[in-house]
């Protein structure tokens, strides 16, 4: 009779264990990881196997939890950074400045997030930067291009400016469209990953 | 014997749940978005335009603010489908994905494409191999590149020109 209790409990909390050890692998709990981290540029990290069928199940569940219908690699690469260039968290009480050059694809674009995938709640109108802004606002000269990343605006009629108001612990994507087959070659040596710099945080932030 | 076999069936257990739960992961997800794009009124084999992506009109997770979005449920157990999307002066791209979250089909929508539209067939009923094989349901998604309000709108026109319907 022992012998089946102790049975029904290996069941039990066996089968439990494994489903929670799943969702938190599969980036289902809070705290688990998010979209696979096979490449890393500098902090900006990827993994070439979203959107494709031979993805492991570990990226096919954390992309499908973090960004559902992603594309493939030779349409579009997806490279998430959570960090500025110092190793500390993205705060939206911290202003930052990012900063990069020519990217090897037809289009780019950096978009925030906040900590539940989704654009930061405020209305601000500034929620990415991308390759048209960049040549529209003149910024993308010899020596790259850059905007900041700060919870208030900054002075001018159309500024160079992604809102991080309401976005908490945030994160930057870069998408980066029709890439380079160089760039899907060789990702880490290819791509000169965008820079960002911790301008100021308010009194009390890191 | 008394502690050795249930030890043996708590790690068979642990790695029985863990297989099941992570490789259920995709379907259920997805199953999801096809409950909440019916939810939504997003009927099937239609495309229908998202709204400009706002904090306040996202239904996604991390859409992205500088594409026009256009989504097409279908489902190919009663009859192939037909899909098909006008070109775009710009980046453009239609998707198509299986129930598994996997992008299985993907065709260029910028103004150097040829595209003029793919067949969607159950695996019987694609012999000829000349028809994208899917079996059920799948979604759709056209994507443009319209960063400004006035690209937006010109992409979103070009909804009503895109095809998702039965094949009779």
């Amino acid at each position: 009779m022992q012998v089946v209790l102790r049975l029904i409990v290996a069941i039990i909390f066996g089968l439990n264990l494994g489903a929670l050890s799943a969702l938190w692998f599969g980036g289902l709990i809070d705290g688990g990881p998010k979209i696979g981290n096979a490449i890393d540029a500098d902090g900006w990290r990827s993994d070439w196997s979203i959107g494709s069928e031979n993805a492991n199940p570990y990226v096919r569940a954390r992309v499908a939890r973090n960004g559902l219908m992603g594309l493939r690699k030779e349409e579009a690469v997806y490279f998430m950074n959570t960090e500025d260039q110092d190793g500390a968290r993205l705060t939206e009480d911290c202003d930052y400045r990012v900063s990069g050059g020519a990217m090897p694809a037809a289009w780019w674009s950096i978009t925030l997030y906040d900590v539940d995938n989704r654009l930061p709640m405020n209305e601000d109108a500034a929620l990415s930067f991308d390759q048209t802004k960049a040549e529209r606002l003149g910024t993308m000269d010899a020596e790259g291009w850059s905007f900041l990343i700060s919870a208030t605006a900054p002075d001018g009629a159309d500024p160079a400016w992604v809102s991080s108001r309401a976005g908490g612990e945030f994160d930057v994507t870069l998408r980066l469209y029709q890439p380079s087959a160089d760039l899907l070659d060789d990702p880490e040596a290819v791509l000169i990953p965008p820079k960002i710099e911790r301008l100021s945080c308010r009194a009390g932030a890191a | 014997m008394r502690v050795i076999l249930p030890i043996i069936v708590f790690v068979l257990c642990v790695v029985l749940g863990h297989s099941l739960v992570i490789n259920g992961i995709p379907g259920f997800i997805m199953g999801k978005a096809h409950q909440t794009f019916e939810a939504q009124g997003v009927p099937q084999n239609q495309w229908v335009g998202s709204p400009r992506q706002t904090p306040q009109t996202q239904r996604i997770v991390r859409p992205s603010p500088d594409l026009a979005y256009a989504v097409c449920r279908f489902d190919t157990t009663a009859s192939p489908v037909f899909i098909s999307a006008p070109i775009w002066d710009g980046y453009g791209s239609l998707s198509i994905f299986n129930d598994q979250t996997d992008n299985v089909f993907v065709a260029d929508l910028g103004p150097n494409s040829d595209f003029t539209g793919i067949e969607v067939r159950r695996p019987a009923e694609n012999t000829a191999q000349n028809a994208l094989t899917l079996d059920g349901r799948g979604v759709a998604v056209i994507r443009r590149l319209a960063p400004q309000r006035e690209t937006y709108e010109a992409a979103n026109a070009l909804v009503a020109e895109a095809v998702c319907r039965p094949i009779e």
